[in-house]
């Protein structure tokens, strides 16, 4: 790992980073602010719910809880939008970190420094993680400040459940860990013998 | 302990060729030249150096450090000008040096860096993108010598600079040597060589043919000669001569030997007009050969 590379990377994606983080802390915001409108109306889209096909249902992940609570509407619109959209991001970004300068032929001025092929990966992995766990946390905060704005007699420990305990046990965070360390560690130029143990490692953690 | 020393290095890329069996010795504080036509494995060697590619065969140390089992340390002895430059488009000449001096944990490198940009007269804040081909050259000029590297590793350094910064490029050449600075230095433009370098190791089909200080290459040269003559002048060839062409009072013809002797021949003759060039490095590399 090197600091100098580290801080770079940051710097160079620090703009994507900017948009996708405003794209997800939006759509949290919105889906929050628009669920009093449906709480008022919860019965009936429940049983209007009811009449659809359950499969169809599920594959959008609708369920009993998601009109009853916000929890419940927040965990429906979390499970497939927002991993969807930072899962987009960490894919676009991890995607180009290693690819770009492969294709732009600087990948020969990295190499010709005194750092490693290992820790030009090492480096450019650090810094895309930052970036992810960055928009999680603040995404988290923001979900809370939404929720506690929006909603009434909320269950924190289902919300707890589903931010730390699912997402850091086979949620979304690893799902994108392993869209990080496939994109990264499948790139040419920068194979070498630690980066495949490392991608090795990752994908046995993520359980592929 | 040489500044560079390289032990039968071999790299093939699949069955092509790229250079084979190399050995090369280059003195600390030397200024080593490095010769060869396009495509005889100069940049080959070089890329090796510097741990872009994987050699076959052999090993290489740059200030003790082998190239390939401790090539971190290797790199950070060395300032690398590539031929073919290729930088992040996006940054300015300043962003880019800044970074590269962060990358070799020179972490002020902003006096310096300016004083070398005036020298070579480059503006620093232009993205890279719209500069010239010859203003990127500068670009990495500045970048190769900005940490101050005890070896300088330079490929085909001079294409695209006009004569003036040709000229500056040379003298901080000289000046950075006579501090102890290893300039280790490829070109096909023999004068270049001629006159910077001690010695010269020359390639030729990825092997090195002939290491020789730089006196004896220039006995060894040739030079293209052009004379014309008063009418009905006879002509005796001088020693050495090959290749004569007549037409009227036009001759032309490639000489090998001392100098000295040509130009007492030439003033023998009865001269409207003399022309002496260098020939082209193949009919160097020919004569070469047949010696």
């Amino acid at each position: 790992m090197n600091k100098a590379l580290y801080l770079k990377e940051l710097k160079r994606n620090r703009k994507n980073a900017l948009i996708w983080g405003s794209i997800v802390l939006g759509f949290t915001l919105m889906i929050l602010s628009i669920y009093p409108s449906f709480a008022e109306m919860g019965e009936q889209m429940a049983l209007l719910m009811s009449k659809m096909p359950q499969e169809m249902a599920r594959a959008f992940g609708i369920d009993d809880e998601t009109w009853s609570s916000i929890i419940g509407f927040y965990a429906t619109y979390y499970g497939i939008y927002i991993t969807l959209l930072m899962g987009i991001f960490t894919s676009s970004t991890g995607a180009t970190i290693l690819g770009k300068e492969e294709r732009d032929g600087t990948a020969e001025f990295l190499l010709t420094r005194p750092i490693s092929r290992a820790s030009i990966v090492d480096s450019k992995y650090a810094a895309l993680l930052t970036l992810l766990l960055l928009i999680y946390v603040i995404q988290t905060l923001c979900a809370v400040g939404g929720i506690l704005a929006f909603g009434t007699a909320v269950d924190w420990d289902v919300f707890t459940a589903m931010h730390v305990a699912r997402d850091c046990a086979r949620g979304f965070l690893y799902c994108n860990l392993r869209i990080v360390s496939i994109v990264c560690f499948s790139q040419g130029e920068f194979h070498g013998p630690r980066c495949r143990t490392h991608f090795r490692i990752l994908l046995f953690r993520c359980d592929i | 302990m040489p500044a560079i020393q390289i032990k039968g290095l071999t790299k093939f890329y699949g069955t092509q060729r790229g250079i084979e069996d190399v050995h090369l010795s280059v003195e600390r504080g030397e200024v080593f030249g490095f010769i060869g036509p396009n495509g005889a494995g100069k940049s080959t060697a070089i890329r090796t150096l510097l741990g872009l590619l994987k050699p076959d065969a052999g090993s290489a140390e740059i200030q003790g450090h082998d190239v390939a089992t401790d090539g971190v340390s290797a790199r950070a002895k060395v300032g690398y000008l590539p031929s073919e430059i290729a930088y992040y488009p996006e940054m300015s000449s300043r962003e880019l040096l800044e970074y590269h001096a962060s990358l070799y944990g020179v972490l002020h490198p902003e006096r310096r860096m300016v004083e070398l940009a005036e020298y070579f007269e480059l503006d620093l804040d232009r993205p890279i993108d719209d500069l010239s081909y010859g203003n990127k050259k500068k670009c990495a000029i500045i970048q190769a010598v900005l940490h101050e590297p005890e070896v300088l590793i330079l490929d085909e350094p001079t294409g695209g600079l006009d004569p003036l910064m040709q000229h500056r490029f040379f003298d901080m050449l000289e000046a950075l040597n006579a501090k102890g600075t290893t300039v280790f230095f490829s070109s096909h433009v023999l004068s270049e060589i001629q006159r910077m370098c001690s010695r010269a190791a020359i390639i030729r089909d990825g092997k090195i043919t002939a290491v020789e200080d730089i006196a004896t290459l220039l006995a060894k040269q040739m030079k293209k000669v052009r004379l014309v003559v008063h009418d009905g002048a006879a002509i005796v060839l001088p020693e050495g001569a090959q290749n004569h062409h007549a037409s009227g009072v036009k001759h032309s013809f490639d000489y090998v030997g001392s100098t000295s002797a040509l130009v007492s021949w030439l003033d023998k003759q009865a001269l409207l007009d003399v022309t002496l060039s260098e020939p082209d490095l193949e009919s160097i590399f020919m004569n070469y050969y047949q010696r």
